[in-house]
């Protein structure tokens, strides 16, 4: 979810910057820099020379940065296609000073709460996914239920049951929940 | 359905970026070793742009090119996403409770379902109205039953306690 919006950003940014450097060449061309621009090479401008100038320097630096912009862009790729968010482990808060740690399977906690929701009536099938940082996660949950089910019902009764259970157990009486409420079954002529 | 586009566009752009920073690399690296260009010819790239001037037609195509893609980049991101979830209310400020898309448009597909005669076509949510359209078929008494179904469409949607309930537009046609 959070790359999601971050390859809006991402593209939003590189959207700016093309449609600025394409709209530039267009007025280069129309002479809007000055008469003499259209008929200017392209080759022909204070970076170009800057860059012949200091060459010596300037293109070790330019090997240095583009090492640095494959592996940041690599790692990103990795995270956008194979990253899901979701937390393994959960640290739990403890009073004790000591160094002790006490940490809890996530997968499990997610089974626990799927498995309470499944088990109310008109429920047909429960997705439970904990994400976010081990010591701050967020739990998303998505509520398959039947047509005929009364959803404010029911959105009560996984509110403050399952949910309720959830936050208890982790001490975290705060913790961001995600609630979404799928209804199956007959599908209509056509959903827009 | 943009997040799929956006991974896609993404992946391209990223694979383009390496495989220009690995061109970079190589070539510095061949420079310095004495070596000739390895991947790309720079000097006839330089000679191509000394020889080109802005008002070129290969020059403006290629303004012309970035500009319409960045233009496209920018429209389809700022676009306004189709709506996913409607959030209901929720007793606990701590949870983001919502009904899907999808979810509302079968619930109220369900709710003209229920209706003998009435025949649910097509259930449009949007962020600020919903669109229900039926056909009635040998309908006895039409605008009695056009309420009936109105009032158990509104019904439905007055029991999910939507946080900002979109306004209901119902469109019931006639069959014989």
């Amino acid at each position: 979810m959070h790359a999601d919006r971050s390859n809006r950003v991402a593209l939003l940014l590189l959207g700016l910057l093309l449609l600025a450097a394409g709209t530039a060449g267009v007025l280069a061309a129309a002479g809007v820099f000055g008469s003499a621009t259209p008929d200017r090479a392209l080759a022909d401008n204070p970076v170009t020379r800057y860059v012949g100038d200091n060459g010596h320097w300037l293109w070790p630096v330019a090997a240095a940065v583009a090492v640095i912009v494959l592996v940041l862009v690599a790692r990103w790729l990795y995270t956008v296609l194979f990253s899901t968010g979701r937390i393994r482990v959960l640290k739990l808060r403890t009073d004790s000073p000591t160094a002790e740690r006490t940490t809890l399977a996530a997968s499990a906690v997610a089974a626990a709460v799927r498995d309470e929701i499944e088990s109310y009536r008109g429920v047909r099938a429960a997705k439970v996914r904990i994400i976010g940082e081990s010591e701050q996660p967020q739990v998303a949950v998505t509520v398959y239920t039947d047509g005929d089910t009364d959803l404010a019902a029911l959105r009560d009764r996984v509110e403050h049951g399952a949910l309720a259970h959830a936050r208890q157990a982790l001490d975290q009486p705060e913790l961001p929940i995600r609630l979404d409420l799928e209804l199956t079954g007959r599908v209509p002529a056509r959903v827009v | 359905m943009r997040h799929v586009v956006n991974r896609l566009l993404v992946l391209i752009v990223g694979l383009a970026v390496i495989a220009l920073a690995i061109v970079v690399i190589v070539e510095v690296i061949a420079e310095l070793a004495g070596a000739d260009p390895v991947l790309v010819s720079w000097p006839s790239v330089y000679a191509w742009a000394q020889r080109t001037t802005w008002s070129d037609a290969m020059a403006l195509g290629i303004s012309l090119l970035l500009a319409a893609v960045g233009m496209a980049l920018v429209i389809g991101q700022l676009w306004p996403s189709q709506v996913k979830r409607l959030p209901v209310d929720s007793s606990d400020h701590a949870t983001d409770a919502a009904i899907t898309r999808r979810g509302l448009a079968r619930d109220l597909t369900a709710a003209v379902d229920d209706f003998n005669g009435v025949y649910p076509q097509r259930v449009t949510v949007r962020r600020s109205r919903i669109t229900v359209r039926a056909a009635a078929k040998n309908a006895a008494e039409p605008d009695t039953l056009d309420d009936a179904v109105t009032a158990s469409v509104r019904d439905r949607m007055d029991r999910l306690h939507m946080r900002r309930p979109p306004h209901l537009v119902m469109n019931i046609s006639r069959r014989s």
